[in-house]
């Protein structure tokens, strides 16, 4: 196991609050018991650190998942511990998260994809410079084991410091420039011991400097000299395809000319002209124009010719409309009309033009309101299937300007939906979707008929859940009560029971009986999943009002009777429990015992809920991206 | 599964649609998906031939009439890029979804 390095500076914790001193007793104890005859060390430190630390409670807690999930059956073992290993990262307790990791040992990786162990370094070492904890993340670089996933780690790093937000980080005490930054870059890739890391790492700092031709040089001619090391032939080619654009760049014309010599695959050589050319505003500033120039038509020449004698001609005819495209964006016409000029692009294979669907023209005659027209084309469609579902579309477009004209619509596809045989899952999703449109234009009876020919019930959540919801609805709770006894389904019933409690009794203005009423129809419920569901509204209705004691037994009674792995994601108990200030019962409920791998879940649930609650506690953002990640997403 | 609605579709814009992503008008379920172990890794390594490090993870791959369809993690900012090669793992268009 590998040693901690961080403790001293995660025990620098500020006195805490009372509830998590508590805490930690009940956990120091628990945890003992758990890891039985283990002794296990409790930290002095109590309560959050405002600086960034974790609590001793997350902590332990965390540890406590490491060490049932290392006794977790084999098939789960290592995405448990992976999972424990990324929640001790995201709560800042590094050295835990270190330990971990040590426990990760991965099968062979197939091919050279990324490894578990490399996916919790990585986030380990971006964690630990977004923190602006640059000389941690040095060290942490420097133990890590085997030397191949730390030189992985070390090519990370060198792109960071070359380009990433984390970049200023590294810049000396006296100061210095972007060129002192991609110094040191250079300087961690040079010492990179794996040729395939060392070469990714030298191209991205190449990329990272453009601005800068002579780094550009610099990085360039050293990833040439690493590419012989690289086992993998394959791998060796592209990337040998990947530096001729930056050797380009940093003027090294005759090596880039010799390197383009070597390239076999025809992907490679078309992989160079495309990026030169899509790069080549970049050079027009540079010396040696004139060589550049003639350079690149060269390459650009010879992709032509690879293209013109390509065997397949979908490929040949993509290579070159391509590349035209892009000498075109790159404001090159002059060249494009030289080198790729239109008439050596081949028109697509010939495919039938796009011609108005039945669908089209019957939404054309519906616009020139010839209903006639409508019925007419739609009749002709010949599937009962393919009719319904016309129909729907067409009411749905329908129904803002004529109500009448998309109720009878959706009448319409009803009938051609039960007029013939058809794929009962297909079946099912067409006939809740009409069900659907037709609550939401008030036809609520219609509705319920149409529900009633759905035979999954799971086909019917989404309809149910927004059942009324528009503001043609004039449904009261006591109708929809009423409508919901017409359900044939009795699993179809409960998703109504769930609607009515949280559409029309838990609302704002609930009354005393409004709130007595839901909580006896959430127990009348008998489908296990929504019974669950709704307990668990009724629990936040109660936490909502300020009744904290009743909240907490209601979650603390649905978090003992368990919870369908299926509704996992969606079931938020535990954190209602914690707001309702149960953080006790929550932490007793995750050490509580359990087969290992259930264990896991409930510890490492319990640490996100507490960790939450740090984060809120010190103010500190929540960022949520969809776009990649610079530092964890890409070298 | 978007390219079983893209085969599914009936109006212009999903015509439009398939034709720029080489599909041809065929049934929703004439998409195959690719289960070969060596298919699926020929597929990754051409898929992320040229992005730096090792490889982040598999690749979805499916067959449609003379293409391979491969979705993985290669991004374009928030979208995903599905790459449509011919069975000789040449790249002949692409999508970002």
């Amino acid at each position: 196991m590998r040693s901690s390095h961080f403790s001293s500076t995660l025990l620098r914790a500020p006195p805490c609050s009372t509830s998590h001193a508590l805490l930690t007793t009940v956990l120091a104890a628990a945890v003992a018991c758990s890891t039985a005859g283990h002794r296990t060390e409790v930290p002095q430190a109590k309560g959050a650190d405002i600086s960034g630390a974790p609590s001793d409670t997350l902590r332990m807690l965390l540890t406590g998942a490491r060490d049932a999930a290392r006794r977790a059956p084999d098939a789960q073992r290592l995405y448990l511990l992976e999972r424990v290993a990324q929640a001790q990262t995201r709560a800042h307790d590094f050295a835990g998260a270190e330990q971990t990791l040590a426990l990760v040992t991965a099968p062979a990786s197939v091919g050279d994809t990324i490894t578990a162990a490399q996916r919790i370094e990585t986030n380990l070492l971006c964690t630990l410079l977004e923190r602006r904890r640059a000389a941690d993340a040095l060290q942490f670089v420097a133990r890590v084991r085997p030397a191949d996933d730390r030189s992985w780690l070390q090519a990370r790093l060198a792109r960071q410091m070359a380009a990433g937000h984390e970049a200023r980080l590294f810049v000396s005490a006296a100061g210095d420039d972007t060129t002192g930054q991609l110094t040191r870059a250079l300087d961690v890739a040079r010492h990179i011991t794996l040729p395939e890391a060392r070469v990714d790492a030298l191209l991205a700092v190449a990329e990272a400097a453009a601005k800068h031709p002579s780094f550009v040089a610099r990085a360039s001619r050293e990833a040439l000299d690493a590419l012989d090391g690289i086992r993998d032939r394959d791998r060796q080619q592209s990337r040998t395809a990947m530096l001729i654009p930056p050797l380009f760049q940093g003027g090294e014309l005759e090596l880039a000319n010799r390197r383009f010599a070597t390239l076999s695959d025809p992907r490679d050589r078309r992989y160079v002209a495309t990026s030169l050319v899509w790069n080549s505003p970049r050079y027009t500033t540079l010396p040696r124009l004139s060589a550049q120039d003639a350079l690149l038509d060269a390459i650009i020449r010879r992709v032509v010719d690879d293209a013109v004698h390509a065997s397949d001609p979908e490929v040949s005819r993509s290579v070159l409309a391509t590349l035209r495209e892009a000498l075109v964006h790159a404001g090159q016409r002059a060249r494009a009309d030289k080198l790729v000029p239109e008439r050596l692009v081949p028109s697509p294979s010939p495919s039938p033009p796009v011609v108005p669907s039945t669908l089209d023209r019957a939404r054309t005659a519906l616009n020139q309101h010839d209903f006639a027209a409508v019925q007419r084309l739609i009749s002709a469609m010949n599937s009962g299937e393919r009719e319904a579902r016309a129909w729907t579309a067409l009411a749905w477009e329908t129904y803002m300007w004529n109500r009448d004209s998309a109720a009878t619509f959706l009448e319409r596809a009803r009938a051609a939906l039960v007029r013939e045989p058809i794929d009962s899952a297909a079946f099912d999703a067409i006939a809740s979707n009409i069900a659907q449109y037709q609550s939401w234009i008030g036809q609520q009876e219609a509705a319920i008929s149409t529900i009633n020919l759905v035979r999954n019930p799971d086909a019917t959540q989404y309809t149910v859940s927004e059942f009324g919801s528009s503001t043609f609805s004039t449904l009261t709770a006591p109708r929809l009560r009423t409508l919901a006894s017409e359900v044939r389904r009795p699993a179809v019933r409960d998703q109504f029971f769930l609607r009515i409690i949280t559409g029309y009794l838990l609302v704002r203005d609930a009354s005393p009986s409004d709130i007595a009423w839901a909580r006896a129809l959430a127990d009348s419920i008998g489908t296990p999943a929504v019974r669950i569901a709704a307990r668990e509204r009724v629990a936040n209705d109660a936490l909502t009002r300020g009744d904290s004691a009743s909240a907490r037994e209601m979650y603390a009674a649905l978090l003992s009777q368990g919870v369908p792995s299926h509704l996992a994601t969606r079931f938020s108990a535990e954190s209602g429990l914690a707001r309702a200030g149960g953080d006790r019962t929550l932490v007793a409920w995750a050490l509580a015992d359990a087969p290992a791998e259930i264990r896991t879940e409930r510890l490492l649930r319990a640490a996100e809920v507490l960790e939450r609650q740090l984060e809120v506690r010190r103010r500190e953002p929540r960022i949520i991206s969809n776009g990649p990640d610079m530092c964890r997403d890409q070298l | 599964m978007q390219l079983r609605q893209g085969l599914a579709g009936t109006d212009s814009a999903r015509a439009r649609w398939r034709q720029r992503m080489l599909l041809p008008d065929v049934p929703p379920d004439s998409a195959i998906v690719i289960s070969d172990e060596r298919v699926c890794e020929t597929a990754a390594r051409s898929y992320y031939r040229y992005r730096l490090g090792p490889m982040p993870g598999g690749v979805e791959v499916a067959r449609v009439a003379d293409h391979y369809y491969v979705y993985g993690q290669n991004r374009a900012g928030e979208w995903t890029i599905l790459e449509v090669f011919t069975l000789q793992f040449h790249s002949v268009a692409s999508a970002a979804l």
